[in-house]
């Protein structure tokens, strides 16, 4: 009897693997957003993990590590620039180019990170529904938050037959700003609305995204899933303590690509019966 | 012509003997407590001689279709009463049987053979995974202060807890997950006292039916396990009183016929008294959950409190018995506990231009209530011998409201500052469900149940922080059920339990089919191999949220199409077991795949986010069990291997991870010894030590937005596991009478006896650099005593 107990429990044994990772040391975290046509100045950059079981006390920067990117059967090392962790081109004007797959290396003491992204297609912004808005002055900004469904919206449609997702980021470029709303709260003056990811083709602004008078520039970033997942995973739970989801393997952080497609809208002082306020 | 007539008449008396002495018969009849006249369920009836068994229902009723022999000897056995011997014949086809049984006296148990049972607290069945406790011996077992159904359940294989908590983890499965039903209707809230004790009142409860898994199309709801509870009806023929006390609660009850004997009526409360006695009992459980330090931020408070705390239950049963055919009860069920966890303290805060601290002054009103009550109506009615019906109608509310004021006074100079929030949480859960079960014994092989019910489930939680935040979510759905299933006998060797259910769940719109079969075969008299697979769905779920002082922080909600989800299980069993008459051997092995479930994490600060993480499980694992069942020393030896692995694509990198309850080896030993009127007993359990996540590190998470987080690194979610766990508890019960009708036992438990310090929980925090870790301890060394009575 006991011959077939043990013979259970040795198969069950046998069984018995968990997916547990063995400790993490020299943790490399890589944010790396490389965005089309544009060098990688500023764009890869590697920070330390801070180790409790080191007694380490702060974060570090990384400038030492080799980085090489891979592309089209060519490999390139990158050169770090400064000392705030930042890698790019030995060429600081290559850009990255849509469509391409792109592997980057990571080799910090003995422990080599990988993550590889491909860089999506060029989306395509098919319309704004308005290219032109109106908005009162003098109304406080509670006032419109309240009433939201009161102010003028703007649609802006893409091409997306294939439900790809996309990321809005909204932002004046005007270079003197004129602040649209009453009691603004100081810290919503250097707003620049970024939205989730969506799989949407027609996404809508609210003149809650709009915090002054003048020219807009709306831009469609189309994302991978990696980029979607790790923002849909950011927010770290106490109770869980999931982390964001990576796509660096023995590394943490995300390196993905984005391509993007620009259009323009004006918010306008619109005429009240009182006349144009200045 | 006379001749003729001659051999018509002898071939017809001829006939007419044949007809009735080849023909067989059938008898049904009813088993009820001696003393009280109580029916008694899940009685079994082995025919001697014959390879044949029923089993009592819930009602005490029983049917033996197709005797064939002419005089037939019924064996009686229950775990609480002595085993009776009744002789029938062909005479008793037209009567109603009355057989009653005589509960075990302990002080007659020296004058028993040893070949007589007496007296097991827990029986196993010979239905795979299911368990019978007798609730009236349970006093036999150490407890912390009270003798404890659900700390009774878990000291049998395959079904863990932890002293932080009455709720049952049934082979893998969580507390919710187990389909709690008493006298009908649900129970959501099985503890008082933050889950150190069973919210069921031992002296309420009549039995105990434990289903581990497997168990039949009857029952559903639930993807683990389904815990029957049958109340007590009361007394028909005397008069009785009486209560009990120890260093928590005390207790009282009145059992009393109504109607000419034709009913009968109890009712029990209890109450404990830890708002106006605070023992060292009280005080051991209150420190080990309570944490009145305050730290964060630029200051710290040691806040002071002194907690009111009670909780009470009540139950109520009224039996009617109009007629031999016909029984009507209602039952009544109330549980609450109350805490007013009011705390008031002072601080100084720096100054951050510099000079003398500004000081303060915070107090925090906390009260919190929460409990359940429920009641039902059942009426049983045996239309013939091969036909029994069950109508009951239930209700059941689950409730959990608590409030949290705090304000805070700082004097920096000659200004006061003054602030303040509200913070209220309630939870509610209401079922109302009308079932319909019926029993066909359509032959000795065959006992077909068919039957349904339909319930009106309805939760509401609603949060508000400060008037900043009020979210509500209200949700109700018609859950539709039917089953059907047939207990088939063949050769009095195989007995079959295939079964099928079918429901349909309003809120998902959609139809489940949940199939399950059960087999056992009997290789001799007493070894038996079984087996059984199902199907069970779930479509309410309890949200689990660590908040130790408010009860728990759990939440209930309903699933829909989108989160919780309605979380699925399989659950595939085999087992053998080796039934003697004075030991038992039962060994089973069990694999369930768990899918659909949910996890409550907050994973997006974004208002339209997901509030669930969604994944799978696998919950794998032998329980065995050697009992040793008759003699002055009685007792088992439960020991369960066991793992219980989750995968949720949001957590641990994607692979999977133990779950929380995940425990490889469990060893429950309990031992018992009753010599004339005492009864020493003692417990001891092992546990490997629970998982834990070890934080590793932190990192910067930047996104293109700009946006930094702090990211706490782990090494692998539950990767690293707690020092085992093992207690040792010692109990001694003396039973005495006062008078003839007036009888009492006494007895003291220890718990923890070698005051091993058993850790509950590992926090972590991280200081200057450095990483902190706090071990919080179960208790330690607490003894306690208790006192029962009873006046007939």
């Amino acid at each position: 009897m006991w011959k077939y107990i043990a013979l259970i429990y040795l198969v069950f044994l046998a069984c018995n693997e968990v997916g547990i990772d063995e400790s993490d040391k020299h943790n490399v975290v890589v944010t790396g957003y490389m965005y089309v046509n544009r060098p990688l100045t500023d764009n890869i950059r590697l920070t330390s993990m801070l180790s409790y079981s080191a007694g380490e006390t702060k974060i570090e920067n990384i400038n030492d590590a080799k980085v090489t990117i891979f592309y089209d059967d060519l490999s390139e090392e990158l050169v770090p620039q400064g000392t705030k962790g930042f890698y790019t081109f030995a060429d600081p004007n290559k850009k990255i180019e849509s469509g391409k797959t792109y592997k980057i290396e990571i080799d910090y003491y003995d422990k080599i990170a990988k993550a590889t992204t491909i860089v999506p297609e060029k989306p395509r912004i098919a319309s704004l529904s308005d290219t032109e808005i109106f908005i009162e002055d003098s109304i406080d900004f509670m006032e419109m938050m309240q009433n939201l469904n009161d102010y003028p919206k703007i649609k802006i449609k893409l091409d997306n037959n294939s439900a790809y997702y996309h990321y809005l980021l909204i932002e004046n470029i005007e270079t003197k700003k004129e602040v649209i709303w009453l009691n603004l709260p100081s810290g919503m003056r250097d707003y620049i609305y970024i939205s989730s990811p969506s799989q949407k083709s027609e996404l809508r602004l609210s003149s809650r995204h709009f915090m002054y008078y003048g020219k807009h520039q709306v831009i469609a970033f189309r994302v991978n899933k990696e980029y979607v997942d790790a923002y849909e995973s950011r927010y770290q739970s106490p109770s869980t303590l999931n982390e964001p989801v990576s796509n660096v393997d023995k590394g943490l952080g995300l390196f993905t690509s984005f391509d993007a497609d620009t259009a323009f809208f004006t918010v306008t002082r619109k005429t009240t019966d009182k006349g144009i306020n200045f | 012509m006379c001749k003729v007539k001659l051999i018509f008449i002898f071939t017809f008396i001829t006939g007419l003997f044949f007809t009735i002495y080849s023909s067989t018969y059938s008898i049904s009849g009813t088993v009820k407590d001696d003393q009280t006249g109580e029916e008694l369920p899940y009685i079994t009836i082995t025919v001697k001689g014959k390879d044949i068994k029923v089993t009592t229902n819930v009602d005490g009723h029983f049917s033996i279709l197709d005797i064939e022999e002419e005089t037939i000897t019924l064996e009686i056995k229950h775990p609480s009463y002595k085993t009776e011997e009744v002789t029938v014949d062909r005479s008793k086809a037209d009567e109603k049987l009355i057989v009653s049984l005589q509960s075990i006296d302990m002080q007659e148990l020296d004058k028993m053979t040893v070949r007589a049972t007496k007296g097991e607290v827990v029986k196993v069945s010979e239905n795979i995974s299911q368990v019978s406790l007798s609730p009236s011996l349970m006093e036999k077992l150490p407890s912390v202060g009270e003798a404890d159904i659900c700390r009774a359940l878990q000291l049998l294989p395959g079904i863990s807890g932890n002293e932080s908590s009455s709720g049952l983890y049934v082979r893998g499965g969580t507390p919710d997950q187990n389909l709690i039903l008493l006298d009908g209707f649900h129970i959501y809230h099985v503890d008082h006292f933050f889950g150190f004790y069973s919210a069921f009142n031992v002296h309420a409860i009549k039995d105990v039916q434990m289903y581990k898994g497997g168990y039949p199309a009857k029952y559903g709801g639930r993807n683990a396990s389904v815990v029957e509870l049958t109340g007590n009806s009361g007394n028909v023929q005397n008069f009785n009183f009486g209560g009990g006390a120890s260093f928590l609660s005390a207790d009282i009850f009145f059992d009393f016929p109504i109607l000419l004997d034709k009913g009968s009526v109890v009712i029990m409360a209890r109450r404990s008294y830890t708002d106006i006695l605070q023992s060292p009992l009280f005080e051991n459980i209150y420190d080990l959950l309570e944490d009145n330090t305050l730290e964060e931020g630029p200051f710290s408070v040691q806040m002071e409190s002194q907690p009111t705390f009670h909780f009470s239950d009540i139950n109520s049963k009224i039996a009617l018995r109009p007629n031999d055919k016909d029984i009507f009860t209602t039952s009544f069920y109330f549980s609450r506990d109350n805490l007013d966890n009011s705390c008031f303290g002072e601080f100084e805060i720096q100054n951050p231009f510099g000079g003398d601290p500004f000081p303060g002054k915070m107090s925090e009103e906390e009260l919190s209530k929460w409990g359940s009550w429920g009641c039902s109506g059942k009426w049983s009615r045996q239309w013939n011998k091969k036909f029994y019906t069950n109508l009951v109608t239930a209700f059941s509310d689950y409730f959990k409201d608590g409030r949290d004021s705090m304000n805070m006074v700082v004097q920096m100079g000659t200004i006061e500052r003054e602030m303040g929030f509200t913070l209220t949480e309630d939870n509610n859960v209401r079922d109302f469900t009308v079932r319909l079960d019926n029993i066909i014994h359509i032959n000795q092989q065959n006992d077909l149940e068919i039957g349904g019910e339909i319930c009106l489930l309805k939760t509401v939680y609603d949060l508000s922080v400060a008037g900043m935040m009020d979210t509500t979510i209200d949700e109700q759905a018609l859950l539709s059920s039917g089953y059907i299933q047939d207990k088939w006998v063949l050769a009095n060797r195989v007995t079959l339990l295939p079964g099928i259910r079918l429901s349909y769940f309003q809120e998902s719109h959609k139809f489940y089919v949940e199939p399950r079969a059960s087999a056992q075969i009997k290789i001799t008299d007493n070894i038996r191999l079984k087996s059984a697979w199902g199907i069970y769905n779930q479509f309410i779920n309890r949200v689990s949220r660590p908040d130790v002082l408010r009860g728990n922080g759990d939440f209930w909600l309903l699933s829909d199409t989108d989160n919780p989800l309605v979380s699925n299980a399989q659950h595939i069993i085999a087992g053998a077991s080796f039934d003697h008459q004075h030991f038992l051997i039962d060994i089973e092995g069990y694999y369930k795949i768990l899918s659909d479930l949910s996890i409550f994490s907050i994973i997006s600060p974004d208002i339209d986010s997901e509030f669930f993480l969604n994944g799978e499980g696998i919950a794998r694992g032998v329980d065995m069990m050697i009992q040793k069942k008759t003699g002055k020393y009685t007792g088992w030896i439960g020991y369960t291997l066991g793992q219980v692995e989750h995968t949720f694509p949001g957590m641990n990198r994607g692979k999977s991870f133990p779950a929380d309850h995940d425990i490889t080896h469990e060893i429950k030993f309990f031992n018992n010894f009753a010599i004339k009127n005492w009864d020493f007993s003692a417990t001891w359990v092992y546990g490997t030590g629970r998982p834990y996540t070890m934080p590793e590190g932190q990192y910067l998470n930047i996104l293109p937005n700009g946006s930094v987080d702090t990211i706490v690194h782990v090494s692998a979610m539950n990767g690293k596991r707690l020092p085992d766990y093992h207690r040792m508890d010692l109990s001694v019960t003396f039973k005495f009478d006062i008078q003839e009708k007036f009888k009492t036992s006494i007895g003291a438990s220890v718990f923890n006896v070698y005051n091993r310090k058993n850790i509950w929980k590992r926090e972590f925090d991280y200081v200057e650099g450095e990483l902190i870790q706090t071990d919080n301890i179960f208790m330690g060394l607490t003894p306690s005593l208790f006192l029962n009575f009873k006046f007939r």
